[in-house]
């Protein structure tokens, strides 16, 4: 698996969109450290970059990466490795790359601040988490996908689709829950809807740690209200986990069983 | 060496393998044929275990393949029908990392066919910045670098210019000298002519035809191998044809 891993991310590292996709981070870090008055909007300016764009890239870059890759994976399949190693290998890097994009991009110009202006900016670092984690979250889950279907417009399509769905449309729909069910208590039910979609999930957990009460929204209230902070943290960064643990389970089924 | 044992394989609705047994125990060249479509690839990569049978199963040295892991994968060697590497990898990395992957490597054959298909210069370069030919011959150098006791090409002869497969023919003999088992599927009729010891003729899915190309001319009259080939896959092609009209 390491060997596959090894090649596989000195393949992407080199690859002219990891280089675009961690600039761009930079650019924007930098730009949000010079014309922001004070750090909380750098982080929530942040946040709301990556919570676009994070998944977004991932889907992009994961899907086409695996059409892009699948005579490698052939020739990698002729060689004495397992099945699932492959497969395991080639996602560890491709996660381990677009994380290094993240790290690299807000990472830099973070370390910079903290060092030069000292103050409390390292403690933002969960941003950087929770950048690397939502990338991995909707590689997996893309990977999945493409593992599934032979025909590439269909993987894109499908990979799209699920970009928006969680993107865009699955809040439109809690929104449209919530003013239906408005005379009802729907807390509960409100964090239930959380718990099942990665982006609102990081929102969450970068919420939470900001604690900045104007930002909640109703989902975010809820989890203070019901799980603490801590606990809500807590709670939320596991639901990412088994967001990835799930995905993963799916993707060694279906490498165990596919015809490539 | 190998062994089919009634392999059948469908995809969906469509029935790609049918019934196929095969046993292969002397060393030597097998060269499949068949038009396109008839299930040529399916059947090579079955041997990989790339592709997984409906039903039947494959034997390898003795040891059913669904069975044994990927161990056996170390005594056989394959060259895919389209060369894709890793876009930014260069041809030295790929080779760096088939020697870290099976470590069973001909280093002396390894610098005679770098020498032989003038790769040399190519080495350094990103696998996407190199033309199809020299693709495909970083791809018979992959293949051929490692020591195994079977070899499976797929359509080797793929782009190559005029030297490089006079210089890939006398690589396949000087395997078979060796007493290895080489599999090669292709369309080029002549090549068969030149290097084939066993033919396995496939048409929709069944073996038509294994045997030696002696026992083939017996049976199909004295016509060159060509238009045996071209009368078989015609009759095919016109009824199918025929039925569609």
């Amino acid at each position: 698996m390491w060997k596959v891993f090894k090649y596989t991310v000195y393949d992407l590292l080199r690859s002219k969109w990891t280089f675009a996709y961690a600039l761009f981070y930079f650019a924007l870090t930098v730009f949000l450290f010079a014309f922001s008055s004070s750090i909380t909007k750098v982080v929530v300016g942040l946040m709301n970059t990556i919570l676009l764009l994070a998944p977004l890239v991932s889907t992009f870059f994961t899907v086409s990466y695996y059409y892009n890759s699948k005579d490698f994976v052939l020739f990698l399949l002729a060689q004495p490795l397992k099945r699932t190693d492959i497969i395991r290998g080639m996602l560890l890097g491709l996660t381990a790359s677009l994380g290094i994009a993240v790290l690299v991009g807000i990472g830099m110009p973070f370390a910079y601040m903290s060092l030069t202006q000292g103050s409390s900016i390292a403690s933002y670092a969960f941003l950087l988490v929770i950048g690397v984690i939502l990338s991995s979250v909707f590689s997996f889950i893309v990977y999945w996908i493409a593992l599934r279907f032979d025909d590439k417009l269909k993987g894109i399509g499908v990979s799209l689709l699920v970009w928006l769905f969680f993107a865009v449309i699955y809040d439109a729909i809690f929104l449209l829950l919530l003013i239906y069910l408005r005379d009802y208590p729907i807390e509960k039910l409100a964090i239930a809807l959380t718990l099942l979609n990665p982006i609102d999930l990081s929102r969450v957990f970068i919420l939470l740690q900001l604690d900045i009460s104007a930002l909640f929204g109703l989902t975010g209230a809820s989890v203070k209200a019901f799980l603490g902070s801590t606990t809500g943290s807590i709670a939320t960064f596991v639901a990412l986990l088994l967001w990835m643990l799930l995905s993963y389970i799916g993707i060694t089924v279906m490498a165990k069983k596919k015809d490539f | 060496m190998i062994e089919l044992l009634d392999i059948s394989k469908r995809f969906g609705k469509t029935q790609v393998l049918k019934n196929i047994s095969i046993s292969w125990q002397e060393p030597g060249i097998m060269v499949l044929v068949g038009p396109n479509g008839s299930g040529k690839t399916t059947l090579l990569k079955m041997l990989l275990g790339m592709v997984l049978p409906s039903s039947g199963k494959i034997l390898f040295d003795g040891q059913d393949i669904r069975k044994s892991g990927a161990a056996y994968k170390s005594n056989i060697s394959y060259l895919p029908q389209l060369a894709h590497y890793p876009e930014n990898l260069s041809g030295r990395e790929l080779i760096q990392m088939v020697k870290e992957l099976r470590g069973n490597i001909n280093q002396e054959l390894l610098n005679r066919m770098l020498k032989g298909f003038q790769l040399e210069s190519h080495l350094d370069k990103k696998v996407k910045h190199l033309s199809g030919g020299t693709l495909q011959k970083l791809g018979i150098v992959l293949a051929f670098m490692n020591e195994a006791a079977v070899y499976v090409l797929d359509e080797p002869t793929n782009g190559l210019d005029p030297l490089s497969l006079f210089y890939l023919k006398k690589l396949i003999l000087e395997k078979r000298e060796e007493g290895k088992y080489i599999l090669i599927s292709t369309h080029i009729i002549p090549f068969v002519e030149e290097i084939a010891d066993r033919l396995l003729f496939i048409l929709e899915g069944s073996a038509f035809f294994d045997g030696t190309l002696a026992h083939l001319r017996d049976t199909y009259g004295e016509a060159s191998l060509e238009e045996i080939v071209a009368k078989v896959m015609e009759s095919q092609i016109g009824m199918t044809h025929v039925e569609s009209i």
